[in-house]
């Protein structure tokens, strides 16, 4: 056994790198084909998508040279992992076309430890709405605060809420790339990028320094559906790059969960027919960990700080709770959102009301004239319930209600401050 | 070798400032030519022609000798017709067709027509200030302008209409009369009641606290919910002019060539079009020109469809609306037009402009809508208030119309009668022109309603800036409520309408 990857193993993975552009041409974008392909050996894959590339590929891959891609791989910080070795993530050994090198950062003692213990990949659409980003964050920390390894795939919305989420809970997310993992893909997200290589982990089946290309992306959602035990669609359209991870999800067996969403938001359409298909209701972090490891129980860390600073294998330990009757009931982080526990109990009647007509999607003129108060009164109900964190400005006009409440360190509510001396 | 040199006494306008210029005129033997050396632009170098023509039209005599004027400070870029009177002046004098002590303590402006009648100039009121201020004791003026000139006191004011007239005057024949002394009031009707548009009680909440306390506001909401109905009854929610701000605006719309020869009495209102320019909009030009936000000074810029404006126009704002002022840079001379407007401006919900519950844009694209407004001048907006799309029945029907102008416009001005005790004698009118010493000595906050703002902190809804904004706009909710101390209620009130540090950042 070896910890790096082997050469054969390399030079396969080269050689897709290689005909990258030309499985393109031969695939396109959301082909169902990618598995077949991809599966194929080295000297089949270039027979049938090299095409008058042919000869170009095999001098290629003749001409591969182990050692100096080792070389570069370390002058580059990244390392490969092979299915010969021992730290490959066993899961990925489930699909028909196992990826021949799986390139990451963050160290492979780290991947190994992160995909030993439950791991749980949260994705959804680019372009979600605010209610799907609080949600994925919101499982992105509640998760990750328990001990499970988030997997996403580094995109706009879903998947960067998730991670953000992730990272705020204090866990090693884990990101999925469809390009070379030092190739942040969106730009947009270069600072996530560059926390979750430090933080994290990153990942990848093509080699450095590769564009992801449109073939890329559905084989990265193959390798996010199969490295996780759960997976968690927050928000999808239909024929969404978010369902074919569901879908490859399903064909590997793994549990696939779903977030409810409006039945009249097109943006939810997705993920709410999944939920029809009898995916797992998800909707909070307690959902999601009941899905993974059994109703009731709960993961901790164990010396979270340590583990942290010092990149030591985390140690974790799966409790389970003693029978339902006799637990107490503590509110924590993981129960479900929308759950009256998110709620100061004391919050006064009218605020509650406006916090309801917030929730009902409602516009702020609605509000004043549903909870009959003056115009003004409706701004300063808005501004008090803002101020508490429980709703938040949706772009320029109207509020949303918020799902993540504001840290229990940070309030200073009603506190008695002394009044400023006059000048 | 006889030579004659005459000197007159004029001015030129820079910005809504205007400055001394002497012109001295020099006749001696020589080919008959007429040179005007210092700075002149092609308007003032054509005056030769006006003026020749002027004269002898007026059956003077124009000197057939060589004749030099120049206008002093070289400096100083002169622009336009109204050097012309002086100009002619200054021959007449050379040439002793008129006294020459009879021009030592009076400044003259005017544009001249080819048969010496005078026509009336931009910025008299401007040079009326001038001429007080260095010391005159009579400006003469073509007599169209004599009734703003006449705004000024300090000064006697000429209304003269043709050349004859002014040499008439100068040998002491004809004595012009004297402009009646608060001159004509030039009233236009206001534009609609507030009741004409039904229910958006929370944007007529936030004109309200716009009219109050000088802030400026953001109107959201679909086409055709009344944004621009609003908007521009909000000058009528306005209390009129006092004699010093009339003056300001009249000054700024002499300068522009708005004014129509008298006090301006209302409060302007300017709606210019998305596809203006930047210097169209904060003023500019090789002449700098004052912009639309200097023609809305103590009055409204409307900005519908803002986010469809320039990203630089937008960024050019910036400035203005914090400091009140424009400063512009020519050369070696920097320009100051003052600007202190109150900025409306009005936008869709998102690039679709549909109703939530039509509406497909994703938080993308709304976001990237958003964007277009530039965080930093979101940041200068106080109030961002939503309307919804008017009902069919709300455009027929008759109920929910709401208070009229005169109602709120009475709480407007009580609110303002408190702010103007407050901070007479400190350079600011309203409470949202307050500096950021006077905010800490007028905008006290104690007990809950400082825990409000704190708290605001915490959840980084409130930035530096914000924070004083903040405590501006809850002194204005308190003006309206007629109270003098800032209730918890009055911060949350401005909290609610003020959009969070967060959000302009998203």
């Amino acid at each position: 056994m070896i910890s790096g990857a082997c050469d054969a193993c390399l030079r396969k993975s080269a050689v897709i790198g290689f005909l990258g552009p030309r499985l393109s041409a031969v695939l396109g974008g959301l082909d169902r084909r990618l598995g077949s392909v991809l599966a194929l050996g080295e000297a089949e894959l270039i027979a049938a998508v090299a095409g008058s590339h042919t000869v170009e590929a095999r001098r290629f891959a003749a001409g591969f040279d182990a050692a100096r891609a080792r070389s570069s791989l370390e002058e580059a910080e990244v390392e490969a992992v092979c299915p010969h070795g021992d730290a490959y993530p066993v899961a990925l050994l489930a699909l028909a076309d196992v990826p021949p090198v799986i390139y990451l950062t963050g160290g492979v003692a780290r991947l190994r430890d992160l995909t030993r213990g439950p791991v749980a990949t949260v994705v959804g659409a680019r372009t979600p709405s605010r209610y799907a980003i609080e949600v994925a964050q919101d499982l992105g920390r509640g998760l990750a605060a328990a001990g499970v390894t988030v997997v996403s795939g580094l995109a706009l919305g879903v998947d960067a809420a998730a991670h953000r989420g992730a990272l705020a809970g204090g866990g090693h997310p884990m990101g999925v790339l469809a390009g070379g993992v030092d190739v942040p893909y969106p730009k947009t997200n270069g600072a996530l990028h560059a926390q979750i290589r430090r933080e994290g982990v990153l990942l990848s089946e093509l080699p450095p320094g590769h564009r992801p290309l449109r073939w890329s992306f559905p084989a990265r959602n193959r390798i996010m559906a199969a490295v996780a035990r759960l997976i968690v669609v927050v928000e999808a359209a239909e024929a969404s790059g978010t369902l074919i991870t569901a879908e490859f999800a399903v064909q590997l067996g793994r549990e696939v969960g779903a977030v409810p969403g409006h039945v009249t938001a097109r943006l939810a359409a997705g993920s709410n027919r999944l939920l029809r298909e009898g995916a797992a209701v998800i909707r909070s972090p307690q959902d999601a960990l009941d899905e993974l490891l059994g109703v009731g129980s709960s993961l901790r860390f164990e010396n979270t700080e340590t583990a942290r600073f010092t990149g030591k294998p985390l140690r974790r330990e799966v409790s389970h709770p003693p029978a339902r009757s006799e637990r107490e009931p503590e509110a924590s982080a993981l129960d479900p959102v929308s759950a009256e526990s998110r709620v100061e109990p004391s919050l006064d009647p009218s605020l509650r009301r406006v916090l309801d007509l917030v929730e009902g999607g409602e516009g702020v003129e609605a509000i004043g004239r549903e909870a009959g108060l003056g115009p003004g009164r409706a701004r300063a109900a808005l501004g008090r319930l803002e101020v508490m964190g429980l709703v938040a400005r949706d772009g320029l006009a109207s509020y949303v209600r918020t799902l993540s409440a504001p840290r229990a360190g940070a309030p200073i509510l009603e506190a008695p401050v002394p009044s400023e001396a006059p000048p | 070798m006889p030579s004659v040199l005459a000197s007159v006494a004029t001015f030129a306008i820079e910005g809504i400032e205007s400055h001394e210029v002497v012109v001295e005129a020099d006749v001696r033997r020589g080919l008959p030519v007429f040179t005007v050396v210092g700075l002149p632009d092609a308007a003032v170098r054509e005056a030769r022609e006006r003026v020749r023509a002027a004269l002898l039209n007026s059956e003077l005599e124009f000197p057939l000798q060589r004749l030099t004027a120049n206008l002093a400070p070289a400096d100083l870029r002169k622009a336009g017709p109204s050097f012309d009177l002086a100009l002619a002046a200054a021959v007449l004098a050379a040439s002793g067709q008129v006294p020459r002590e009879a021009l030592a303590r009076a400044a003259l402006c005017g544009e001249l027509s080819l048969g010496g009648t005078l026509r009336p100039v931009r910025g008299a009121l401007a040079m009326a200030f001038g001429a007080r201020n260095a010391g005159f004791r009579s400006l003469i003026v073509p007599v169209e302008n004599a009734a703003e000139a006449g705004l000024v006191e300090g000064v006697d004011v000429l209304g003269v209409p043709d050349l004859v007239h002014l040499v008439a005057m100068l040998r002491g024949d004809w004595r012009p009369e004297v402009p009646p002394p608060a001159a004509q009031v030039i009233e236009t009707p206001a534009e609609g009641d507030l009741s004409d548009v039904r229910g958006q009680a929370d944007a007529k909440r936030a004109l309200e606290l716009a009219a109050a306390g000088g802030h400026n506001l953001l109107m959201v909401g679909p086409p055709g919910a009344g944004k621009t109905m609003l908007a521009r009854r909000l000058p009528g929610l306005l209390p009129d002019p006092g004699f010093e701000e009339a003056v300001e605006i009249t000054r700024v719309h002499s300068v522009a060539g708005l004014s129509d020869g008298g006090l301006v009495r209302r409060r302007p209102f300017r709606a210019p079009h998305h596809t203006i320019s930047t210097s169209g909009l904060v003023g500019g030009g090789a002449t700098p020109r004052p912009g639309e936000i200097t023609l809305a000074h103590r009055g409204v810029l409307f900005l519908d469809e803002l986010a469809e404006f320039s990203r630089a126009s937008l960024e050019a704002l910036r400035q203005p609306l914090e400091s009140r002022r424009v400063e512009v840079t020519r050369g070696q001379r920097a320009i100051s037009f003052p600007a202190a407007a109150v900025l409306v401006g009005a936008c869709n919900r998102c690039p679709c402009a549909r109703p939530a519950a039509e509406c497909s844009c994703s938080d993308v694209d709304r976001a990237r809508y958003a964007r277009r407004l530039s965080a930093p001048l979101l940041d200068r907006i106080d109030l961002v208030c939503e309307l919804e799309a008017a009902g069919a029945l709300e455009l027929v029907g008759d109920e929910d119309r709401g208070e009229s102008t005169a109602i709120v416009r009475r709480r407007v001005v009580a609110a303002r009668e408190r702010q103007h005790l407050r901070l007479t004698g400190t350079g600011a009118f309203t409470n949202a022109e307050m500096a950021p010493r006077l905010t800490r000595r007028h905008a006290r906050v104690e007990g809950r309603a400082r825990t409000r703002l704190l708290e605001g902190h915490a959840h980084g809804i409130l930035s530096g800036r914000g924070h004083d904004r903040v405590l501006r706009l809850a002194r204005t909710v308190a003006d309206l409520a007629g109270r003098d101390r800032i209730e918890a209620d009055d911060v949350d009130e401005a909290l609610g309408f003020r959009l969070g540090a967060r959000a302009v950042a998203a």
